[in-house]
């Protein structure tokens, strides 16, 4: 059962800062879901004809795929492309944080 | 105590090496260059390499392609349909905080699996001591797998502890990957070398890679010494490094081991200036990476065909080169080794042989001339550490041919031809010219040659009865002449005069 | 006389061909009914006016010039604030996205602006589409135009209505679990989640991928199927879209009567739904049967599992799709300098709405080391066991009927604080996303105290057809495109 989940270090593995005030009500949330979830461990079946998971899976030809085609300079119908402007540039770099 | 053995506790290593697709155009989801490395920062991007927000991955059919037939190199199994998973991790240079890559832990869905390579062995003196051919071996290929590249960090200042921010170029975000995983059967650092060669090698052959761009080719190793736990080395920039990282890690494992302290099952990074592994994660952190089917992109059914499609797409590799060499050419395993080992020799070599189609002569020219010189140059540090010397000595494939052909049909002393060779390869010259201006001081002195040939007359004066029924008398007595002279003899001339003095006689 | 925002626009652009009102005429009292109307629904998160007008007064030319302008010339189109526009700001309803401009156009507002569309505004959600109420918003709740103190469903919850209360004649939404047919339902205007590949999701900003599809939302099914086929089509940038021909018909109802279409009635669903709703979605089926459809009860046996399968899914995907705000290349006003990584992002992530953290940390447990079989693996194989369950169901129906929501619309406040409440308003919509089949809900009736009452109809998948047929047979008999709220 869904009970003593990790919420801290969930929240790392996430980079979710929670408020520590907010982590009662939070944990309870999870584990209110959870809860729900295991309704899943009620499915059993014997049926061997079961569909895997790839039964979903949307399939494409190896032969539709992209070519290796680098685009044109030149900007079709749309307009010319507007050039994203990124946050926090310097020297044409992103700005990141200390590594 | 403990019981470790005097021989030393077993020693397993494998690797994960991670070639760039630098030969295609296009990144591996998007229309991107490939070639990011004349870009400036950021320009070599769009809103799908960006990560921005809708954008959706969109398959290079090439990629899937040129992955493929480093499977067949590595004589892995190709599954008929392929799909990828999403690697779920932070870090600032991975634009949508996952890696789009594949995973086979939940079904198979790599592009190659189950493969198995045999590693001729290094015969290149290159890796001096390690020249024993009996360390070639087999090593398994757990898996071949296409994934996407990160981004790049930098700093405006060498420690990282001075800088307040990092620098992020997102240019090489998206370009493919072919993750290469061995089993762990290495069992020294040397023979991890000499594969990690014959590997870049192989890539050069299948025109996927140009292994002499930098971080085109990269590797990280596991180590695990007497059957303990498995210990990751990432962050190594050169395969010395590789070398070095290895060699170091063992070294602290065997330590830890002495002194009865368990070897964690971690992540280290090499640290290159101070020599040392550094502890970087615990397997237990590094294990949450939240795999899931990427749902964006279906699966790829590839088809029955396909795999005898690539058959045809398919180089010749070194292994079917080299067969050739020795069946059809008759050069010397030894000499035919050395050529292909290093793609762009034995292209050279090939090249050459369409000025003059005479392999051995032409092999031993480049085997024994030109390589001992490349070697020289590579002693004294004028070649970098993953371009071969080819390019730093201006010689060009007609030029061995002419020399063989000399030594062949003007039967060239070998000792002058070789001097002749000298001047060509260092002033590009081409040999006949040389020696056409060897002549020219010559020409106007046919007294001295005849001077010459009465000399060797005297010395042998079996000559001239033994050249009425040998003909090769006649270029037997020409060496002699070049020999005395150190080349500097016309051969059309001297030819002329040893005939008539010998018919005079 | 009608004012023209009240007509239908396949009306409204039939005028503006003939010349008998301009387009700029058009747009211009459409913005002036924007102005009016929208402070009290707050279905609007941002406005494309000026932008619209200088487009209408193009059209307005071509059509002087005697050029083509296509399926929706004129007509305004609110695009949901999940769908990328090219010079827009992109918010999902998200303080993370809060300064995000996108440079480029979802496939499908392309495809709008080729058939001389007009994009007046991005519309108002939950934040990336995870809510069925449009209260978890940046930009706060979107009210329904029935009444303005309840909840307009979500989380299309600004595109539904914006077009039940006249504002403009059409939208589009996105649907992940319900989230067209839901508001479509509470403000009752008909909304379409199209088959799973037939729209392109190019441009739509994933909550989750597996699930979603793009739609249309509008008063009559006549105006609801130009701007479907509109959207239509396999998309070189989508490769989950499937090629086909998408032409969706409004046929006549002699001719749809003669298709003797075979409705399975989800009995069991209509049942367990508040008697209102249950009274209301007999009503429906009565109507059908007096068309001479064949009635018949049935049942998904599976429907149990479907809601922890749906979430499951959803959550898992939304928590890696989600992963990538981290403001660092796009996001809102910050710098990371002075900033250790793992504190920056945790910290720019705290922007989030808790609404949205909790799902990235549900889903973000099930797919951790361990748990993918107990989770992940199950709900996918339950999917696909539901998906055979349909496929068997349309081997002997055309149609599934069943209620839209299993409740009228409540008050805003109400159903925020208990996830799994709110989860169980999704039961029967989960359904169709998690079969990948197109499903429609269609005003139904009101309740006595006046609030809409959907009826949703699932078909078999790229059987759009027949979901648009069903709709013309119910708009006839009710008439229900009439039915405009008093704002």
């Amino acid at each position: 059962m869904a009970k003593g989940i990790d919420i801290i270090k969930l929240c790392n593995m996430t980079k979710l800062e929670i408020p520590e005030q907010n982590i009662p009500e939070i944990s309870r949330k999870v584990e209110e879901v959870l809860l729900m979830f295991d309704k899943l461990d009620e499915f059993t079946t014997e049926d061997s004809t079961v569909p895997s998971i790839e039964d979903l899976k949307f399939e494409m030809a190896f032969e539709n795929l992209r070519d290796d085609e680098p685009r044109p300079t030149v900007e079709s119908s749309e307009g010319p492309q507007l050039k994203f402007k990124l946050k926090n540039i310097k020297d044409g770099f992103i700005l990141g944080p200390r590594i | 105590m403990n019981n470790i053995k005097k021989m030393g506790p077993e020693l397993k290593i494998g690797l994960e090496i991670h070639c760039q697709l630098t030969n295609l155009q296009t990144k591996l989801f998007c229309d991107c260059l490939s070639n990011y490395r004349n870009s400036p920062p950021n320009e070599n991007t769009c809103p799908i390499c960006l990560g921005l927000p809708g954008t959706l991955p969109l398959l290079n059919k090439r990629a899937v392609e040129f992955a493929s037939m480093i499977c067949m190199a590595f004589n892995c199994n190709i599954p008929e349909e392929i799909s990828f998973y999403r690697k779920n991790y932070f870090y600032p240079d991975l634009p949508k905080n996952y890696q789009t890559t594949q995973y086979n832990s939940y079904e198979l869905s790599s592009i190659g699996y189950e493969g198995s390579i045999e590693f001729v062995g290094d015969s290149k003196s290159k890796t001096d001591a390690s020249k024993d051919s009996k360390q070639r071996g087999r090593i398994r290929i757990a898996r071949v797998q296409l994934e996407e590249d990160p981004g790049k960090i930098t700093y405006e200042e060498d420690k990282s502890a001075a800088n307040n921010y990092s620098l992020i170029d997102y240019n090489r975000a998206g370009v493919s990957l072919v993750e290469i995983v061995t089993e762990p059967d290495f069992s020294s650092p040397i023979a991890v070398r000499g594969f990690l060669n014959e590997i870049v090698n192989l890539f050069e052959y299948l025109g996927v890679t140009d292994p002499s761009l930098e971080g085109s080719v990269r590797c990280d190793v596991n180590v695990s010494v007497g059957g303990g736990k498995k210990v990751e080395i990432k962050n190594i920039s050169s395969f010395k490094e590789v070398e070095k990282s290895i060699y170091y890690e063992i070294t602290r494992q065997k330590t830890l081991i002495m002194h009865e302290i368990d070897v964690k099952p971690e992540t280290r990074h090499w640290d290159e200036k101070r020599k040392v592994t550094i502890a970087a994660r615990s397997k237990e952190e590094e294990e949450e990476y939240r795999y899931f089917p990427e749902p964006d992109i279906p699966r790829i059914i590839l088809g029955g065909k396909f795999v005898s499609r690539v058959k045809t797409l398919m180089p010749e590799l070194p292994i079917e080169r080299l067969q050739r060499y020795i069946e059809v050419y008759k050069i010397t395993e030894h000499t035919a080794k050395i050529l292909v080992n290093d793609k762009r020799i034995s292209d050279f070599f090939e090249e050459s042989l369409r000025y003059h189609k005479s392999p051995i002569e032409i092999s031993n020219w480049i085997v024994n001339e030109l390589l001992t010189k490349i070697n020289e140059k590579d002693r004294q540090g004028l070649t970098d550490h993953n371009t071969r010397g080819l390019d730093i000595l201006s010689v060009s494939p007609s030029q061995v041919a002419e020399i063989a052909k000399l030594v062949e049909v003007k039967a060239l002393n070998r000792t002058i031809a070789r001097e002749i060779f000298d001047k060509s390869i260092e002033t590009g010259t081409s040999p006949l010219k040389i020696i056409e201006n060897l002549e020219i001081e010559k020409i106007s002195d046919e007294a001295s040659i005849i001077k010459i040939i009465q000399d060797i007359l005297i010395s042998q004066p079996q000559l001239p009865e033994q050249s009425r029924n040998n003909p090769n008398v006649i270029n037997y007595v020409l060496g002699l002449i070049m020999k005395e002279t150190r080349g500097r003899v016309n051969p059309q001339i001297a030819l002329k005069l040893i005939k008539q003095m010998i018919e005079s006689n | 006389m009608k004012s023209l925002y009240e007509l239908p626009a396949f009306v409204v652009s039939r005028k503006i061909k003939e010349q008998e009102i301009t387009a700029e005429e058009y747009i211009s009292i459409i913005i002036e009914r924007i102005k009016k109307v929208d402070d009290k629904i707050n279905s609007f998160i941002s406005h494309n006016f000026e932008s619209a007008l200088i487009r209408s007064r193009a059209i307005d030319k071509k059509i002087k010039e005697g050029i083509n302008t296509g399926l929706l010339a004129g007509i305004p189109v609110g695009i949901k604030d999940n769908i990328s526009v090219k010079g827009l700001k992109n918010t999902c309803a998200s303080r993370m996205l809060a300064e995000y401009v996108s440079p480029y156009n979802a496939t499908v507002v392309s495809k709008i602006e080729e058939q001389g569309g007009i994009i007046i505004g991005k519309l108002n959600m939950d934040e990336f589409g995870m809510g069925t109420t449009s209260e978890y918003s940046s930009h706060g709740p979107v009210r329904n135009p029935w009444n303005l103190d309840y909840v307009a469903g979500g989380s299309s919850g600004g595109s539904a209505a914006a077009v039940a209360s006249s504002q403009i004649p059409l939208s589009l939404g996105s649907d992940t679990g319900g989230s067209i047919r839901c508001p479509s339902s509470f403000c009752s205007v008909i909304g379409i989640k199209p088959t799973y590949g037939s729209v392109s999701r190019n441009g739509l900003i994933s909550y989750s991928n597996s699930l979603e599809q793009i739609g249309p939302i509008a008063r009559t099914i006549y105006d609801l199927v130009p701007l479907l086929n509109t959207i239509s089509g396999d998309d070189p940038k989508d490769n989950t879209t499937v090629h086909k021909k998408y032409e969706y018909q409004t046929n006549n109802v002699d001719n749809i009567l003669k298709k003797k279409y075979r409705i399975g009635v989800l009995n069991e669903l209509i049942d367990d739904s508040e008697t209102e709703v249950g009274k209301n979605t007999r009503k429906k089926v009565k109507q059908l049967e007096n068309y001479g459809c064949e009635v018949e009860d049935t049942r998904i046996p599976l429907s149990n599992y479907a809601l922890a399968s749906y979430y499951v899914i959803a959550t898992a995907e939304a928590s890696s799709n989600l992963s990538r705000y981290d403001n660092l290349r796009y996001g809102y006003e910050g710098s990371p300098e002075g900033y250790e990584w793992n504190s920056y992002f945790s910290e720019s992530r705290s922007k989030f709405g808790d609404e949205v953290k909790l799902r990235i940390l549900l889903g973000s447990y099930v797919l951790s080391a361990g748990y993918y079989g107990k989770y992940y693996a199950k709900a996918q194989k339950i999917r696909s066991m539901i998906k055979r369950e349909f496929d068997i169901l349309f081997n002997k129906y055309d149609i599934l009927l069943l209620p839209t929501m299993p409740v009228l619309p409540f008050k805003l406040g109400e159903k925020t604080l208990q996830p799994i409440e709110h989860y169980n308003l999704d039961v029967y919509t989960i359904l169709a996303n998690l079969a990948g089949i197109p499903a429609i809900s269609i005003p139904g009736g009101l309740s006595e105290k006046g609030f809409p009452i959907g009826v949703q109809l699932i078909a078999n998948a790229f059987n759009e057809q027949k979901l648009i047929d069903a709709g013309v047979l119910l708009e006839n008999v009710d008439g229900f495109e009439t039915w405009i709220p008093k704002i």
